[in-house]
């Protein structure tokens, strides 16, 4: 059976700290205005807001990132196949060289703000590179998202936001193989994903 | 243009790399222009394919090397990490994942690297080349700042004294022993004052009423929160756990999902933790001690009390002279009081007089801790003295707060004091301390008024029982700080910047104030009152300042001495039940250097250098040379080898004796005394029992609340740790500038929307800041996420809204003691 | 063949006066001049980078693809116009035939345009050709263009070809029908760019495809009647009236068309009055509410002008064809950044920085600003974009003979 890496993010443990966030910015050199993974509020209209009218109130923090689909739109719609789906282990991936810019892949997913353009040529608050020394580096005027830290997969490592959170929040693995935590997590576990009604099969659960 | 002008165009720069205008402006219209103008031949690049720096790949076999580091703050964890060191630069900080603690370096930590190479850093010391305050500096060479030092301070010495110069702060990180240990040795053996600190000290102090004081503050027993695993609930005293102790909630919702530990959190407003708890209990700001009543009084009425506990571990027996209302003491039935062993902090023998109890027995009064099982209840004459136990004379100060009643005043409805009740008394609990409640003039009570709630349901001493968790250090050797004995006095922080600066007064005598040395301090805006602090600046004639960025207290000095950040400096000390070391990962960037170093330095000028030439093993051997330490295993080898100790052992359960002077809980006060002596008087009659009384501007009683009806409350925030990390250009981008959080019905009756900029004022200051609608605010409320700088405002600062006035048995910061109003900002800017 | 379409036809066309010459002469440098001025702007965005428009990541696509969705319908409306009747053997427009294609294919060139300056990295076009994802809706309309621009130019030269005897009316019916096809396909193929997309619900129906058919006759016949009553006026051509009161009743009944399957659109919408819900609202009061109104009373005024025999004026149906063309860029306008306004995760969130720029900050309000308006460089492009525009079409009606012939050398040629 084949892989399809995936994450299980549990609800009830995250706080909404935003080191996850961080903690991807930094890993991949993430240029100024940046972030492949966000931490968002659901609840008011602000960040951090809660539903409801004091005091029965409302809120959960939902970290975005791309949700390395199973059946991703982004895929299909990249007129150059710039961006595809790894055969060995699901990851949508992207690829900077091929890249032309269109922002046809921004268009075609559903998932709102997941991916990012570099709309000028990438400033970064360092002078020098942080992070992992295997990131590609950033090109202007092409897309970029999350790679599921694709250069630490290849040395056997998780990906950064899933060793990073304090909660201990964050479950990864493949979600093919029943025996993995994630995948025991997601059965055990009642849990939500976003926008299952766009039929893309996204490979992140949220634990509720 | 000028080191600070550079600072604060690069400052707004970034500031406006964050926000959200993105028009043609015409510089980057001029900037766009010069590329396409100079790229005549059509590169690649300048048609957007390829970019090549500095974001580019790292080159394939640049080298890299891992040292095991992290943040140096013994006000949080100092979570150790796998830093990353590449070409000599810090690239970024990982989980260490054979971490016994388990712990994570939180977004904070992760932007630290930044501090190393920000704009903002002080890179060598500097002179003031214009006014104070004005941000003109020249650079000076370490010899020519130290003369300069070593000239001003000796001449000070020489004609005030050397209390005349104070050090403030404890250094840029805290509590390490090469860093914040060597400036207290150097204060010590030159007899340097101390400003002491007074921030979040209330709530210490009320609990130390009840265990006694150690060393130390936060003396009272420390909890291992391992122990969790045999807590049936948890209750978070106005924590904001998730933000302020990230690195604790993962042990909660591990103790949650693993055997169903309940979660409370009592806290006004729906903060994150209150989100994810159980029970989320509500008082009004500034009633937590009422609440902590009512629950006495509750449990008590209910029967569910440790009347074994009371009895055996606490001074409840104790029979109180209702004249003096002091313990009746074998003194007074006329035995004489013998001698007992040498009290190391008087250099006296301790005097033995123990309290009387009644004997049902012998149906007389005898000696506490010799009558078997004295009655907690009964009065007595005795002598001729009347007397009531301490347990009678406590009740009625709970049961005046009991539900029914206390309902009205904490707003706390009354089934829910029950169902809390009710938690609490389901099996060993821990109790854990926030700062907010204590954030009032009535803090002290809340720390006092829980001991009490501990003393009643027995909840110290045993599994999973936890009332307050002191932050704890197994003990140093003394000598390695004190090596010539105790010279340096201590001056609360909030009299130093409030009346001695003010009046040249201390206690009655005049105190002249010659010079500050501001060492990590943050007096100016992140303290109270910051527009009255700055004016009391003008009576200090020589500031240094050492400090890692060109912050707040970098503002107002005369020279500036540039320090270390985390990652440039070794060091050893203690987090919680942990003694830690902390490898140096690159070596300090421009001229800094660490705290200890410039304390050594200082040491020389001042002529009292012979105690502080050693090597770095050196000076720690000598710290880590007491009886605990190596007890304990706390060897400076060790320590390098494992990183990591644990001083106490796993599963740890703090004895049931405590360093009080009847060596038990003492819920009725004997002798109080104030935290610190700042020449005041305390209402020694009030103080033997906890009560509770109105915060004095933050009660809706105050006339000053006619015209700000507004609470005025702070957050830590997750951005900041504290003031620093306010120039992280990454933290910025998620919280680019000041925000209130304020109460929609409250914005709406003052005609503001969300991302208005808003302005909050009071009769001491005001603040320009975004308006954040948010029905988390509890109506009448107010609060901002701290740490911001002064120049990031738009006007005015956090700081300047704040009350100095003090409790004088706290000597506390009651930052939420202050009242304020908002409204929409007319753009006029003033400080 | 009337008498009277016959003296309308016998009217010699007489040598270009000299100040239509000078001043198509001017118009044409003045023309190359914006065209210039868009490609260093062009230069400049490339160079200073894309964050000088007001595109953002949450409304990545902006004023280039609403032109290009517009030009490509402009230039598809235009073939069809053309080919149709000579496919379906039918009597033409009086001899517009060759005008309609030229400026088809200059409409075509400016999709083409609009698509590339839209493009992030156009030095690397050719890798659509190398690394072709034939998956990708983008990539069939690419297809798609680049043979309908071979097309349309084959089949311009194929017309004149006839016209002069070189070739037959047969084989040029052929093409007709292949270029008709292919007009047909291009704006379905554009309409699937959108309408296949899960992402947006504005977006994803399956109307869009014949809706933009129906735009696309709308608008291009609508440019072809404005450029034929302007050429009519300064002597180029002489049109018969009754072929543009022909014209005019078909664009009524295109307007009405493309009214009605707006109309099924909205209602499928609304009527169950969940989510579509805001759709409706965003149009109808919403921050878009000015293009939607626009559109549909631009398109009441066409019916009645199409439909009102009194009204029938050159100069209203003038007014007429602009006001369509117009409403067509305001159904674009509608589309494209409608489909961006509505979030499908509205999580408050970071919203600063690169997510929207100043021109567009209602980012979880509907009702509040536009997510997106264009910057000034965006405008300056897409001037020089329709400068270049202009400056084909007048290179084409100066260099090649697109003028309606009056002598018949065959049954078919003068029944275009």
């Amino acid at each position: 059976m084949s892989v399809q890496l995936g994450m299980a993010i549990d609800l009830k443990r995250c706080v909404g700290c935003h080191t996850c966030a961080v903690a991807c910015k930094i890993e991949n050199n993430l240029p100024d205005g940046n972030w492949w993974n966000r931490t968002t509020t659901e609840g008011g209209d602000a960040q951090d807001t809660p539903s409801g009218v004091y005091p029965n109130l409302k809120r959960e923090y939902i970290t975005l990132a791309c949700q390395h689909c199973a059946n991703p739109a982004c895929v299909r719609a990249c007129p150059v196949g710039a961006t595809y789906k790894r055969e060995e282990d699901g990851v949508v991936f992207q690829d900077y060289e091929k890249c032309i810019g269109c922002r046809m892949c921004i268009a075609a997913c559903p998932y709102t703000g997941v991916r990012q353009y570099n709309w000028e040529e990438p400033k970064h608050a360092m002078d020098y590179a942080v992070g992992d020394a295997d990131v590609p580096a950033h090109q202007k005027h092409t897309v970029e998202k999350c790679t599921l830290c694709a250069h630490r997969l290849a040395r056997g490592e998780e990906p950064a936001c899933i060793n990073a959170c304090p909660a201990d929040a964050r479950h990864f693995g493949d979600l093919h193989d029943l025996t993995s935590e994630v995948a025991q997590l997601i059965v055990q576990r009642e849990y939500r994903q976003l926008l299952t009604d766009k039929g893309t099969e996204p490979s992140i659960y949220y634990l509720v | 243009m000028t080191e600070r002008e550079k600072v604060l165009e690069r400052a707004s720069d970034q500031l406006q790399s964050a926000s959200p205008e993105t028009d043609l402006t015409r510089r980057s219209f001029l900037k766009t222009a010069a590329l396409a103008a100079g790229t005549v031949a059509l590169s690649s690049s300048a048609l957007g394919c390829s970019s090549i720096a500095p974001g580019a790949a790292v080159a394939p076999g640049t080298e890299e090397k891992t040292v095991l580091s992290g943040c140096q703050y013994a006000g949080c964890y100092s979570c150790q990490g796998l830093v990353k060191v590449r070409e000599n630069k810090v690239v970024s900080i990982n989980t260490w994942p054979e971490d016994p603690r388990h712990h994570k370096p939180c977004l904070r930590g992760r932007a630290h690297l930044q501090r190393i190479y920000s704009p903002d850093r002080i890179k060598y010391p500097m002179r003031r080349a214009g006014e104070r305050g004005e941000g003109r500096w020249e650079q000076i060479t370490w010899d020519e700042a130290l003369a300069e030092i070593g000239e001003k301070w000796n001449a000070y010495i020489r004609d005030f004294g050397p209390q005349s110069i104070v050090v403030e702060g404890s250094g840029s990180k805290s509590g390490g022993y090469l860093n914040s240990y060597l400036l207290t040795r150097l204060r010590n053996i030159v007899g340097l004052t101390e400003s002491a600190s007074c921030d979040d000290m209330a709530m210490a102090k009320g609990l130390n009423k009840v265990f006694g004081p150690a060393y130390n503050t936060w003396g009272f027993p420390p909890f291992d929160w391992v122990e969790l695993r045999n807590s049936s609930a948890m209750i978070t005293w106005s924590g904001n756990i998730t933000v302020a102790a990230t690195q604790n909630w993962r042990e909660i919702a591990t103790n949650r999902e693993n055997h169903g530990m309940k979660f409370v959190v009592v806290d006004p407003n729906f903060t994150v933790a209150a989100q994810k708890a159980d029970l989320w209990v509500r008082p009004n700001p500034g009633t937590d001690t009422i609440l902590q009543f009512a629950l006495s009084s509750y449990i008590v009425s209910e029967g569910k009390h440790d009347q074994e506990f009371l009895r055996d571990f606490t001074v409840a027996p104790v029979l109180i002279n209702q004249q003096t209302r002091m313990y009746l003491r074998l003194s007074d039935l006329g035995v004489e009081p013998s001698e007992g062993p040498i009290d190391p902090t008087t250099g006296m023998p301790t005097v033995i007089d123990p309290p009387v109890v009644w004997d049902p027995e012998a149906d007389a009064p005898g000696a506490l801790g010799v009558v078997a099982e004295p009655p907690l209840e009964g009065s007595h004459v005795i002598n001729g003295i009347q007397t009531r136990t301490a347990w009678d004379m406590l009740l009625e100060v709970v049961n005046e707060y009991a539900p029914e009643k206390a309902t009205e005043l904490c707003g706390v409805p009354v089934e829910t004091i029950h169902a809390l009740a009710d938690i609490i008394t389901a099996g060993p609990v821990f109790h854990h301390t926030g700062y907010g409640s204590q954030s009032y003039n009535n803090g002290v009570q809340n720390g006092h008024a829980l001991g009490l709630l501990g003393a009643i349901t027995g909840n110290t001493g045993k599994p999973g029982a936890g009332t307050g968790s002191g932050w704890h250090g197994p003990t140093y050797n003394l000598a390695y700080t004190y090596p010539t004995g105790f010279n340096s006095m201590a001056i609360a922080k909030l009299a130093l910047c409030f009346d001695v600066l003010e009046t040249g007064m201390f206690k009655g005598e005049p105190f002249p104030v010659k010079s500050l040395f501001m060492a990590g301090s943050s007096i100016i805006g992140g303290f109270l009152d910051t527009n009255r602090v700055v004016k009391n600046l003008e009576n200090v004639e020589f500031i240094v300042t050492a400090d890692l960025t060109f912050n707040d207290s970098a503002k107002y000095a005369d020279i500036l001495l540039p320090v270390t950040n985390n990652y440039e400096q070794e060091d050893i000390f203690g987090s919680d039940l942990y003694v830690l070391y902390m490898e140096k990962a690159v070596e300090p960037a421009f001229e800094s250097k660490t705290d200890g170093e410039i304390a050594i330095e200082l040491a020389k000028v001042l002529g009292v250098g012979d105690f502080f030439s050693m090597t770095n093993d050196e000076f720690l051997h000598e710290a880590l040379n007491s009886e605990s330490m190596i007890a304990a295993g706390l060897t400076v080898e060790n320590l390098k080898e494992k990183r990591v100790i644990r001083f106490l052992p796993e599963g740890y359960v703090a004895p049931r004796a405590w360093p009080t002077g009847t060596g038990r809980m003492e819920i009725y006060v004997d002798t109080p005394f104030p935290r610190l002596d700042v020449g005041q008087t305390i209402d020694f009659d009030a103080e033997h029992m906890p009560r509770w009384f109105p915060p004095t501007e933050a009660w809706h009683e105050n006339e000053l609340m006619q015209e700000y009806p507004l609470i005025f409350m702070s957050e830590r925030a997750r951005n900041r740790y504290h003031t620093q990390d306010a120039e992280s250009t990454w933290l910025r981008e998620i919280e680019p500038e000041p925000i209130v959080r304020m109460n929609p019905r409250d914005a709406a009756e003052r005609g503001i929307s969300e991302g208005d900029y808003v302005e909050v004022y009071n009769t001491r200051g005001h603040a320009v800041a975004l308006a954040r609608l948010s029905e988390e605010m509890k109506p009448g409320v107010v609060k901002y996420p701290k740490g911001w700088q002064i120049y990031q405002f738009k006007s005015g600062c956090w700081g300047s809204l704040h009350n100095s006035d003090y409790d004088p048995v706290g000597v506390n910061d009651s930052y939420f003691d202050a009242v304020c109003n908002v409204r929409l900002w007319n753009g006029e800017v003033h400080s | 063949m009337t008498a009277q379409t016959a003296q309308s036809q016998a009217a010699p066309p007489s040598a270009a006066p000299e100040h239509r010459s000078k001043g198509q002469l001017i118009a044409l440098i003045i023309a190359a001049v914006v065209a210039l001025g868009g490609i260093a702007l062009w230069v400049f965005q490339l160079a200073g980078g894309m964050v000088n428009t007001n595109m953002r990541n949450l409304d990545s696509w902006g004023i280039y693809i609403i032109f290009f969705m517009l030009f490509v319908g402009l230039s598809a409306g235009g073939l069809i116009i053309s080919s149709v009747p000579k496919v379906f053997g039918i009597k033409g427009f009086g001899g517009i035939s060759k005008i309609a294609v030229w400026v088809s294919i200059c409409c075509t060139v400016l999709a083409v345009a609009f698509v590339v300056v839209d493009l992030g990295g156009p030095l690397r076009v050719w890798e659509l050709f190398a690394y072709a994802n034939l998956t990708s809706p983008l990539m069939w309309d690419i297809i798609v263009l680049t043979i309908y621009l071979i097309i349309s130019i084959i089949y311009l030269w194929a017309t004149l070809r006839a016209e002069s005897g070189r070739s037959t009316a047969a084989a040029l019916r052929v093409l007709s029908a292949i270029a008709l096809l292919c007009a047909v396909l291009v704006h379905t193929v554009t309409a699937w760019i959108f309408g296949l997309q899960i992402s947006h619900e504005f977006w994803y129906t399956a109307l869009l495809g014949p809706w933009f058919v129906s735009s696309a006759l709308l608008s291009g016949l609508a440019l072809v009647l404005i450029v034929v009553v302007v050429l009519n006026r300064t002597g180029y051509l002489s049109l018969g009236q009754e072929n543009l009161i022909k014209m005019a009743r078909l664009l009524g009944v295109f307007t009405a068309v493309d009214l009605y399957f707006f109309g099924c659109d909205l209602l499928t919408s609304g009527f169950p009055g969940g989510q579509g819900g805001e759709t409706v609202t965003l149009l109808t009061t919403g921050p878009l509410a000015g293009y939607f109104w626009a559109e549909v009373i631009f398109g009441i005024i066409t019916m009645i002008i199409a439909f009102v025999p009194s009204l029938r004026k050159t100069s209203l149906i003038l007014v007429a064809s602009v006001l369509s063309v117009l409403a067509i860029l305001c159904k674009r306008i509608q589309l494209l950044i409608g489909g961006f306004q509505i979030p499908n995760l509205d999580f408050a969130s970071l919203s600063t920085g690169p997510d929207l720029s100043s021109g567009g900050q209602a980012f979880s309000s509907l009702g509040g600003s536009l997510i997106y308006f264009p910057s000034p460089l965006e405008l300056g492009v897409v001037i020089g974009v329709l400068g270049l525009g202009v400056f084909l079409l007048l290179l084409g009606l100066r260099l090649l003979p697109l003028k309606p012939i009056t002598r018949t050398t065959s049954d078919t040629a003068d029944r275009d």
